[in-house]
């Protein structure tokens, strides 16, 4: 059994040399943060799980080309990232504004407005407006915001310009206030 | 007053990803634009909103299950694949396998060809072996390639029975090309079974030849040390003479003969 505590770079060193044993503490260490990250970007619950696994799994067949220096949860993300990227393009294409809608319905036939705190409502509001934005928008505002990655970063991760990352973001902002905005009751 | 900012800069100045120049241009420009103060204050509330938004539980089974599936299909995979993790597993494999080929083909089958360059290394360490040489045959000469056809006189040498030499010889270090190995023979022993009239070296070339196991020539080469150059008179002079199979170790070879070094030979005996 691996002492939890041990680093990144201890267990890595581990898989690479063929302790396959060593790389479920990564697992371990890493399925939440990845599970939230990929959460906000698919916004459903079973396509996020599935998710999360695939790129557990493809960690693990590409470890040998992982560089121990750098940050294995950056280059995780990443594979996690780019796996959701390619799984939205190739099974969700056109999906994502109807599930937004339904997702929407749902809220506004549950329960009474009225009864929901203020808080609660912003939350369902800005929810419903997420999973209506596209998807490119979608990436980079939670690559920023939520993990707060810097722009080189974002770019490298989505394979785009760092001026193309800037733009998209100042329009996934104002389309997200738009959205926002349409939803006030 | 009209507002003139980019939206991009103020998404820039909110992640802090301005460059100084842009910095102090947004920096002015809200110190004047109430709208954008105000659009700025919209955007940092959106960005809290979007940071408190709301994730669905991961389910029970994803939360104490996942770890066993993932590791149920790496080790799966491990035990299937052990040299996974060996990048030079497969380069590796290949190699041997075709070592191993190439070991098993028979040498009077291997590929010829002197098209190609032939590296020849003099210095390489050389080992005895008995070799009983080719002589010159009695019989007519073949028919030569592309239909010209040369008249030969007849050798001044009678065939004899085949010469059983301590010679020298060593696999050419061109042995790579065409899979070909060569046993080269020195030549001078070989010199007392072949008419030099009959086979006119030129003096300025170095020439070389393959006999193959049947005792034909089958190939001619021409050129310095390195590069193998064709010549396709000497080729229709040569090609096809008819010797007596060469047998190296007791069995019939494909060999590699110096002219040349054949002709050199002579003529120092001849001096002495």
């Amino acid at each position: 059994m691996y002492n939890t505590i041990e680093s990144d770079e201890i267990l890595i060193a581990r898989v690479k040399k063929g302790d396959c044993e060593a790389f479920n503490p990564l697992v371990e260490r890493y399925k939440m943060p990845l599970y939230k990250i990929l959460y906000r970007m698919v916004r459903n619950r079973d396509d996020t799980e599935d998710l999360v696994e695939e790129a557990f799994i493809k960690a693990y067949r590409a470890i040998s080309r992982f560089d121990i220096k750098r940050s294995f949860y950056a280059w995780i993300c990443r594979i996690a990232v780019n796996n959701a990227i390619n799984y939205i393009k190739k099974e969700r294409r056109g999906q994502i504004q109807s599930i937004g809608m339904v997702e929407y319905k749902l809220t506004a036939k549950k329960g009474n407005p009225v009864a929901m705190t203020r808080e609660k409502m912003l939350k369902e509001r800005i929810n419903v407006a997420l999973a209506k934005l596209p998807d490119e928008f979608r990436m980079v505002l939670v690559l920023r915001v939520d993990e707060e990655y810097s722009y080189e970063e974002i770019g490298n991760i989505l394979k785009i310009p760092k001026g193309t990352v800037m733009s998209r973001l100042a329009r996934a902002r104002q389309k997200l206030k738009k959205l926002f905005n349409e939803l006030e009751v | 007053m009209k507002c003139d900012l980019p939206r991009e800069l103020l998404s820039g100045y909110l992640d802090e990803e301005l460059n100084q120049e842009q910095l102090d241009r947004v920096k002015k420009h809200l110190a004047q634009c109430d709208a954008c103060r105000k659009e700025l204050e919209e955007l940092k509330k959106l960005d809290e909103h979007l940071r408190s938004a709301a994730i669905e539980e991961p389910s029970r089974e994803f939360v104490f299950n996942l770890n066993r599936q993932v590791m149920e299909k790496i080790r799966k995979r491990s035990r299937f694949s052990i040299f996974r993790f060996s990048p030079i597993f497969v380069p590796v494999a290949v190699a041997v396998l075709v070592l191993i080929v190439l070991i098993n083909i028979p040498e009077s089958s291997k590929i010829v060809d002197l098209d190609h360059r032939i590296l020849y290394s003099e210095s390489e360490a050389r080992k005895d072996i008995d070799v009983k040489l080719p002589e010159a045959s009695t019989a007519p000469k073949m028919p030569v390639e592309k239909g010209i056809a040369v008249k030969k006189e007849k050798s001044d040498v009678e065939p004899s029975a085949p010469i059983v030499a301590k010679s020298k010889s060593y696999r050419a270090a061109g042995q790579g090309v065409a899979g070909g190995v060569y046993d080269r023979i020195e030549a001078d022993e070989f010199m007392r079974t072949v008419s030099l009239e009959q086979i006119e070296i030129p003096d300025d070339r170095v020439v070389r030849a393959i006999i193959d196991t049947h005792g034909v020539v089958v190939r001619v080469a021409t050129g310095n040390t390195i590069i193998p150059e064709r010549d396709t008179m000497l080729e229709n002079r040569l090609q096809g003479q008819q010797l007596k199979p060469a047998t190296v170790s007791g069995k019939k070879a494909q060999i590699y003969v110096d002219l040349t070094r054949m002709k050199e030979t002579k003529e120092c005996t001849t001096q002495q």
